[in-house]
């Protein structure tokens, strides 16, 4: 019996995890071609919260050159069994603030198996339904307390303060077969750019949006402070034209009241 | 146990074995399905969340 749950688990999960994790990329994809699908960089306020299911692609190349995982909305066991989860109330991608992912190192697919393995300088690319955001990692990773909700804060470990930058956080356990330490690696935005094959379609919002068509000029936008102890000025021109007013001022972001009360 | 139950299965040998194996993927089937996926939350490696 206990041979087989050994079975079950080594084996059988990851067995299931990819179908799930191929199958809601093939569904998202679908949606995408059709002008479909959750519209997580949409600027108007107040936000729409995400609908629950897969609402963007990750790639990661230091972990595999077809290393290519669904993000779903919400970090319950069904979301991360099917690729990587969203923490519902930390940041979205186009906007100050900090996208917090997890996503399991052991069993289940274990898309983060080799996250110990990410280095300052390597990219973490955020696929949503009209924009392609390429987020580089600025410091070594670090080890933190599973309790530490601080990491996953608008700006990691400062309470209250009210964000200037685009960060992307990833947790998972460590070490890899344990609980006792999570993972921790942060990434900041370094581009923009419209998704290729990105459908154009009618703003919900009457704000612009990123669509090839509405904004040639971000059609390539490198940014220039890639790192975090870039300057503040360095920073701000990352919320770039692309990314219309809403993102670039804090005060319009309620994300820095949030993220005190991250559940996992 | 087992031979508990293979007493009790009716009719001759090849019906015996083939209705063994049927109980036999029944039973798999249901751990996988429902019992392993159970269990599974207990396990420590699966929590990568930071949590309050």
């Amino acid at each position: 019996m206990l041979l087989l749950f050994c079975v079950y688990q080594l084996w059988w999960t990851n067995v299931e995890s990819a179908q799930a994790r191929d199958s809601a990329i093939d569904g998202l994809t679908e949606l995408w071609q059709a002008g479909q699908g959750p519209d997580v960089d949409d600027r108007a306020e107040p936000q729409e919260p995400i609908p629950g299911g897969a609402w963007a692609i990750l790639r990661i190349p230091r972990l595999g050159d077809g290393w290519k995982e669904p993000v779903l909305e919400g970090v319950g066991a069904d979301e991360l069994h099917k690729g990587i989860g969203h923490y519902p109330e930390s940041g979205r991608p186009g906007r100050n603030g900090n996208v917090a992912l997890a996503g399991h190192r052991a069993t289940n697919g274990e898309p983060f198996r080799d996250l110990d393995r990410m280095r300052p300088g390597d990219k973490i690319v955020l696929e949503t339904r009209d924009s392609v955001y390429t987020y580089v990692v600025d410091d070594p990773w670090r080890i933190v307390k599973p309790t530490q909700v601080g990491v996953v804060l608008p700006v990691p470990d400062q309470p209250g303060v009210a964000p200037t930058e685009q960060i992307i956080t990833l947790t998972t356990c460590n070490p890899r077969w344990s609980s006792t330490e999570r993972l921790i690696v942060h990434g900041v935005l370094n581009s923009v750019r419209p998704r290729p094959g990105a459908v154009a379609t009618a703003p919900s919002s009457g704000a612009p949006k990123a669509t090839p068509k509405a904004t040639p000029e971000a059609s390539r936008q490198v940014l220039p402070g890639a790192t975090r102890k870039a300057s503040p000025g360095a920073t701000r021109k990352a919320s770039p034209t692309a990314v219309p007013s809403p993102a670039a001022s804090p005060a319009l972001s309620p994300a820095g009241s949030r993220g005190a009360d991250v559940v996992g | 146990m087992y031979g508990w139950i293979w007493r009790r299965l009716p009719g001759p040998l090849p019906v015996r074995l083939l209705l063994s194996a049927v109980l036999l993927a029944a039973a798999v089937y249901l751990l996988f399905t429902v019992v392993f996926p159970w269990a599974e939350s207990a396990l420590p490696f699966l929590e990568v969340t930071v949590d309050e």
